[in-house]
Order: C-alpha cells, then sequence, then structure tokens
C-alpha cells in the first residue's frame, strides 16, 4: 500500500474556498433567476473566483479557515460596494450570509488530529486531510457516493462479485499545472487509479485538479471522472485474486476505456436521475459528465483526443453487443442486466487485459452498426435480416446463446477470441465517431 | 557537478527554489514527520543537518525567451555529496516538490545520450 496524499496547502485554500461559494451561490440561482438577477449572480461568483486565486501565494502560516474567512470578508465588502447589486440586496445579502455562515464552520483545528498543530504545509498535512480533512470534504463524499453506487452496480448485476476478494480503496488528489487530459472539454479535472497490491489487492484513486482553472463546470465534472475510476478501474482484474500486482490498463484500451466507460455514464445518468443521495446538482452533473463522455469519443473534433478511436471501438462495441441482446429472443426481455453481467464480469476477471480488449475488438468487427427495427424474433433468431454480414453475425449470435445458456463468460470470450477475421461485405471497421 | 534538467511547466527556477528551501528547512527540524519518513527509507540525511541547501543544491533556468520549451530548469548537486543528494532528491525532495507545485510541473529531459540509446 502507498501513502495517500492530497492537494497541498495553498491548492486547498482555493478549491476549499470555491467549493463552498459555488455550490452555496448555485443552490440560490433559482431565486436569483426569479428575480432576474442572473447577471448580479454571475458578477458575485466572478467576485469569489477572482478573490479565491490568491489561495495560491498565501502563506503556508496563515491557516486555512482563517484564510477562508478573510478572503470571505473581502468579496463581502466588494459586493456591497458594488452598484449592481443594490437592486437585489435582500437576495444578495442573504446569500452573503449563507457563504459566510459556512465559511465560519469550517475548522482547521476541529478537524486536525494534531490540534493545536493544523495544516502548515508541512509533510504531515497529508495525514491530517486524509483522517478527516473537512476542507476538501465535498470531494470525497462525491467519491464515497460514486463507489457506493459503483459497488452496488456489481453486486446487483456481476455474478462473481459476491465471490471477489474486494480491493481496499484509498482515495487521494494532487493538483496539475495543465489541464489532465487531451479530451477536447474546458473542465479541468482528470482521474487516475493506481494499484499497490503488493499486501493484498489495493486501488488508489486520484483525482487531478488544475487549480488555475478550477471553476463550476470542472466541479460538476468531477462526477463523471470518479464514476469512471470506480466503475472501470477500481475492481478491474480482481477475480479470481492472484496475488500479483495488477497491470494498468493503457489510455487507449478499447474495453477499460470505451466498452466500461460507456457502462461508467450510463450508471451516472441514472443514479442521478433517481436523484441519489450525494450528487448534489444531479441534472448538471449529469449533463456535464454526458459531456465529457462524448467529448472522449468525438474523433470529429477540431482536436480531438488521440486515444479517440480506441474509445470509440470500445463504446461501439459495447452498443452493438447490447443491441443484439436486445434483439436475442433468449435475452431481450432482460438484455440490459444480461449485458451488464457480462461487462462486470470481464471487468472483474484477471484475465491479461490484452485479451479484454481484444474481445472489444472483435466484438466491433463482427457486429453490425444498428439491428434493423422492424426484424421479426425469426428473422433475429436466424439472423437473416442483418444484411451487412449475416453470416458472421449468426455465427457470433451462437456464441452469445451458449453463454447465455451457460454464463460461461471465459469461454464466450475465448470462442470470440478464435473467431477468424469476418468477411467483409461492405462492412468494415468505421473509424468514425457516429454513436 | 552532477545535475539533473527538467522541462518546466507553469513554475520558474525561483519557485522550485523556494519550495526546496521549505522542505529542506522540514527536514532539519528535529522529529520532524519528513524527517521520520526519509529516516524510515533509509535516505542518509548526514548532508542536510545543518548545512545550507544553496551550498549543496542548486537550482537554475537554462535559457530563456517567450517560449517555455526553450527553457529548463538545471538542479545541480555538490560533487563533494552527489551519490548522496541524489538519492535524497529521487527520494524525499522531487516527490514533494511535484506534490507541492503541481505533479506534471518538473518533467525529466532525455539527455542526448538516452535518446541515442532508444
Amino acid at each position: 500500500m502507498s501513502a495517500v496524499t492530497h492537494l497541498p496547502l495553498n491548492a486547498r485554500k482555493v478549491v476549499a474556498s470555491r467549493l463552498l461559494a459555488l455550490t452555496s451561490l448555485r443552490r440560490q440561482q433559482p431565486q436569483f433567476e426569479r428575480e432576474d438577477a442572473v447577471q448580479t449572480l454571475a458578477g458575485i461568483e466572478d467576485l469569489y473566483l477572482r478573490q479565491t486565486a490568491t489561495g495560491l501565494r498565501s502563506q503556508n502560516s496563515v491557516p486555512l479557515d482563517r484564510y477562508v474567512l478573510d478572503t470571505f470578508r473581502i468579496v463581502s465588502q466588494q459586493v456591497q460596494v458594488d452598484t449592481t447589486t443594490q437592486d437585489h440586496a435582500a437576495l444578495v445579502d442573504s446569500v452573503l450570509q449563507t457563504i459566510d455562515a459556512q465559511a465560519s464552520s469550517l475548522s482547521c483545528s476541529s478537524c486536525s488530529y494534531l490540534a493545536p498543530t493544523v495544516c502548515n504545509g508541512e509533510y504531515s498535512d497529508d495525514q491530517i486531510v486524509e483522517r478527516s480533512g473537512i476542507c476538501i470534504l465535498p470531494i470525497t463524499n462525491m467519491f464515497r457516493t460514486a463507489l457506493s453506487s459503483t459497488v452496488g452496480c456489481y453486486q446487483n448485476f456481476s455474478s462473481i462479485f459476491g465471490s471477489a476478494t474486494c480491493p481496499s480503496v484509498d482515495f487521494s488528489t494532487a493538483a496539475v499545472q495543465k489541464r489532465p487530459h487531451d479530451i477536447p472539454v474546458p473542465y479541468y479535472v482528470g482521474g487516475v487509479t493506481n494499484y499497490h497490491d503488493s499486501a493484498g489487492p489495493n486501488s488508489q484513486v486520484c483525482l487531478c485538479l488544475c487549480i488555475d482553472e478550477f471553476e463550476w463546470e470542472t466541479y460538476l465534472a468531477m462526477m463523471y471522472v470518479l464514476f469512471h475510476e470506480c466503475v472501470c478501474h477500481v475492481f478491474q482484474g480482481t477475480v479470481p485474486w492472484r496475488g500479483q500486482t495488477r497491470q494498468s490498463t493503457n489510455a487507449n484500451d478499447a474495453f477499460a476505456e470505451g466498452w466500461m466507460d460507456w457502462i461508467a455514464q450510463w450508471l451516472l445518468i441514472g443514479e442521478a436521475d433517481r436523484h441519489a443521495a450525494g450528487i448534489e446538482f444531479p441534472a448538471l452533473q449529469r449533463d456535464t459528465g454526458r459531456r465529457f463522455y462524448l467529448a472522449r469519443i468525438d474523433s470529429g473534433a477540431r482536436r480531438p483526443s488521440k486515444y479517440a478511436v480506441a474509445r470509440i471501438i470500445g463504446t461501439r462495441a459495447a452498443e452493438k453487443l447490447l443491441s443484439l441482446l436486445g434483439a436475442l429472443p433468449e435475452s431481450k426481455s432482460d438484455h440490459l442486466s444480461h449485458f451488464l453481467r457480462l461487462s462486470l464480469d470481464l471487468n472483474l476477471s484477471s484475465v491479461d487485459p490484452k485479451g479484454r480488449e481484444a474481445f472489444a475488438w472483435k466484438v466491433d468487427q463482427y457486429l453490425p452498426e444498428r439491428l434493423p427495427s422492424q426484424a421479426t424474433d425469426a428473422q433475429v433468431a436466424s439472423s437473416i435480416a442483418w444484411d451487412e454480414n449475416p453470416s458472421a453475425v449468426a455465427r457470433f449470435a451462437d456464441l452469445v446463446r451458449n453463454y447465455l445458456q451457460t454464463n460461461d463468460f471465459a469461454a464466450f470470450v475465448h470462442e470470440v477470441a478464435l473467431l477468424p477475421p469476418p468477411e467483409s461485405r461492405g462492412y468494415t471497421i468505421h473509424l468514425t465517431n457516429d454513436l | 557537478m552532477d545535475s539533473l534538467t527538467y522541462t518546466p511547466t507553469g513554475v520558474t527556477a525561483r519557485e522550485v527554489g523556494e519550495k526546496l528551501d521549505q522542505v529542506w528547512n522540514e527536514l532539519n527540524k528535529p522529529g520532524s514527520p519528513l524527517a521520520e519518513r526519509a529516516q524510515s527509507l533509509q535516505v542518509d540525511l548526514s548532508q542536510v543537518k545543518g548545512k545550507s541547501r544553496a551550498d549543496l543544491v542548486t537550482v537554475n533556468e537554462q535559457g530563456s525567451g517567450l517560449a517555455p520549451a526553450t527553457t529548463a530548469i538545471i538542479v545541480a548537486f555538490a560533487p563533494t555529496a552527489a551519490k548522496i543528494l541524489r538519492d535524497l532528491w529521487d527520494r524525499i525532495l522531487l516527490p514533494r516538490i511535484l506534490h507541492d507545485l503541481g505533479s506534471d510541473s518538473l518533467t525529466p529531459k532525455k539527455r542526448l545520450e538516452d535518446r541515442k540509446s532508444s
């Protein structure tokens, strides 16, 4: 197991103050809209963003709680003298008071297990944050939500999760200078999951934030990043546990980064739509997550991610198999459950990551983009309606049927791997994004 | 002098030097958690105790100009204790600098001989 590290003190001064201010302001957004004062709200938010940027230059001798109080006091004074807020004085006062009250409740000495010593920029800060860390609690809670939703999903749908040697899971945070990904979205957050398996399986999820650019949109995007890390990576390769350090998957792994990411965004949407606890701004976090997800596979963007094509292959393969399961009489009544069971079991299995990836590529090669919507069960069963490459699809469908009967995903994946390349009848691998 | 070259992202040699001073002072504090950590990793702190950082590890910018790609940060170690200092840098100082200034703030530059062999 590796020591858990967190954002340095200066970065946490920026992040903690912005978390408090931005979420408080956005909670009041409906009132501002009712008073036709959205511009006023935007102006106040801008003042908070400007003033909290000073956190990066704040002395380590200034405790975080003191910094937040002082900073918010300055913003309050700036707002009071701003003439544009006077038409909505009562509403503005109310929101400032709410923010100040929240800032007052932040106490470093209550948080620190070393009190009266509190975070001061030294090595022990990481341990204080790891044990309590009220300054980044909203982020930690987001991680807990993502992890708990993921565990629920694996428990509900996987057939082998119950027998898994569950990894211990740590959450860490890190600062970066530049946007930690090449995806064409203005979200300055990324994630990485590292395995420290020397004393049993341990997954350490790290949320990476570009502090200068930490604003509302990035806050909203964090939930999707955490769902991705938890669904795609945390439990990967743990069944059966072989006592060896797991291999991390590559950024261009079609199964881990495409196929499984489809499930991550599906789960986030479902959890947001049912207003699951811990997702405070469900519609906004869902929509931002969806934009992030789509941008990852947008090969038509002016500057697409260099890994977009691999993700497209995986995403498209997942959708194709789901579509096939929705068409086969044996699985159509509950095709999503069958799809999730296979995907999660395969992700959990300790097969070589290359085997999972090869499976995704083969599914994408064998199955057509879309199944005909008017196909009868008989047509689907015999595959005669699939005009792109009926014999290949029929062959693949037979393997799927066999899997549905046996639930032996390892044999299924092995048999799929042994399939020869399908004969092309105008059906080729499409490298464009048309999802 | 034994030296290492880094491409900086969003940081200057001065900021790296200031951070290095802060960590150096922390290592010099008796019983500090960082000093304990170094000892648990069996890192030799004999060259740190009571000594000036600037005499042993220097941080300088190489080149200057508008384009950051043309600049580099050179970290050099006093030849009298280069091996010990290099170990200290790799295991304690650099990880801490990356933690505090950003994990992407310093990227090692490949030396010419490394490039030839790869």
